[in-house]
């Protein structure tokens, strides 16, 4: 029974989207200033001819924390399409299911690189460590440093302070982003990092998708405040 | 073209469907087919991505470049003995070899970083105050000093200060009332965004598969 009610609930949430889709304005999200930072570095990127380092992540393409690593696949496919004549992004990952899908879209650049395994999932420390070395051994114009990162993130930010480069930072790992809020100035805290390939693709659907999640968002944040004075007169 | 395009679409929509279908309805044939499927690409993937950090090291040690050769030749070596523990392990030439390297190296490793992060996480909350001197900046900074000092207490190394109670009811609303709900929201936030972003996919709008 509760298997058809969640069926229904996916099917409802698709007939609502298309709906929204129809009728929303492209130009009403709500700003997200990561989204600007991510601009302003491929802009650099460009200008300076060196490339951006972009570290995708721990987290397997087949395991629970899997929608992060797509949205920082996400990422690094918009990052190799806007500097398709310049140097391709120096590509890092944690996981090695994130290899190939890595490795599809850097081919799309003119002058085309492979992405560096760094180590497995269940180690972070050799991830953090592989990539200090990627960036001592690349010199790139900024740090991207977008998926499931988690305390490794003190070390990589130590990367971007020691060249002195901007870094760009997404997790969805409340230790991660604790670190994160200290470090940079604008990190994708958890659902902003989901959200951005809605940012930079603009499609009416998933524009939509933004909205419905935001409507989803204030509805159980009434449930919850209710459900609390509730129990606090009873 | 179209064909190029719609055939993935196709077959990424339909797996997708099938397993939510298979996963909601309890069809354990059906979902256990396919996350075996993908569970023996994501080995093959392992295979590979070991093979990539060998390749790429092995050509810097040959070709250094401008840089120190000297953490390639540490990571290759590294790689070649813990493959021989492995092996000896195997042929029962030694016993639990591997997991003495792990014991000695990896984990000894991996608990002194940990112990250092709340210092690097207090360093950085002063980089963060000189840089810019925020409201958020300083309500870190504080809550940080405090949060180490309530974990000192706590731990009865030290002599008890007056008003000890006090701050330790302090500490334990800070962590068990605000850091919780601040992480519980991060948490709903991101388990919304990561329905949403399953139902693009699903849908056919966002293709990961095909950039």
């Amino acid at each position: 029974m509760s298997s058809l009610v969640a069926l229904g609930i996916i099917a409802l949430t698709f007939v609502l989207l298309l709906l929204l889709a129809r009728r929303l304005p492209l130009g009403g999200k709500r700003p997200l200033t990561g989204h600007h930072i991510l601009k302003q570095q491929i802009a650099r990127s460009i200008e300076s001819g060196r490339p951006i380092q972009v570290n995708l992540g721990r987290a397997s393409l087949i395991a629970q924390h899997a929608a992060t690593s797509i949205a920082a696949l996400h990422i690094l496919d918009s990052l190799v399409r806007s500097s398709s004549h310049n140097a391709p992004p120096n590509t890092n990952v944690g996981d090695a299911t994130l290899l190939p899908a890595a490795a599809t879209s850097l081919r799309r650049s003119s002058r085309s690189g492979l992405p560096h395994f760094l180590a497995s999932e269940a180690t972070p420390l050799a991830y953090a460590s592989g990539m200090l070395n990627e960036a001592s051994h690349t010199h790139p114009t900024a740090l991207v440093t977008v998926g499931h990162h988690g305390t490794e993130l003190a070390l990589i930010n130590y990367a971007g302070q020691q060249q002195e480069i901007a870094h760009l930072i997404g997790s969805d790992s409340p230790e991660g982003l604790a670190i994160a809020m200290t470090t940079t100035t604008q990190p994708f805290m958890g659902e902003d990092l989901l959200a951005v390939s809605a940012y930079l693709d603009e499609q009416p659907a998933q524009i939509a998708s933004l909205y419905l999640q935001d409507i989803a968002r204030w509805l159980l944040a009434v449930i919850l405040l209710l459900s609390a004075l509730y129990r606090l007169i009873t | 073209m179209i064909i190029k395009r719609a055939i993935p679409l196709a077959l990424a929509i339909a797996t997708g469907v099938l397993t939510l279908v298979a996963l909601l309805l309890q069809l354990p044939a059906l979902y256990t087919l396919l996350l075996g499927w993908a569970t023996f690409l994501a080995t093959i993937a392992l295979l590979l991505g070991v093979l990539n950090l060998l390749s790429v090291h092995l050509w810097r040690i040959a070709y250094p470049g401008d840089t120190s050769r000297f953490y390639s030749v540490v990571l290759v070596l590294g790689m070649v003995l813990v493959f021989a523990a492995a092996l000896t392990d195997a042929s029962h030439l030694t016993a639990n070899s591997l997991a003495l390297v792990f014991s000695w190296v990896q984990a000894p490793l991996e608990a002194a970083f940990a112990a250092l992060l709340p210092l690097v996480m207090l360093f950085s909350g002063f980089q963060l105050l000189k840089r810019q001197r925020t409201l958020t900046a300083v309500v870190f900074l504080i809550t940080a000093v405090f949060t180490l000092l309530y974990h000192l207490l706590s731990s009865n190394l030290v002599s008890q200060p007056p008003l000890q109670g006090v701050l330790l009811q302090l500490g334990d609303w800070l962590e068990n009332v605000v850091a919780l709900a601040g992480m519980r929201g991060l948490l709903i936030g991101i388990a919304l965004g990561t329905i949403t972003l399953s139902i693009r996919i699903l849908a056919g709008w966002e293709r990961p598969y095909q950039p």
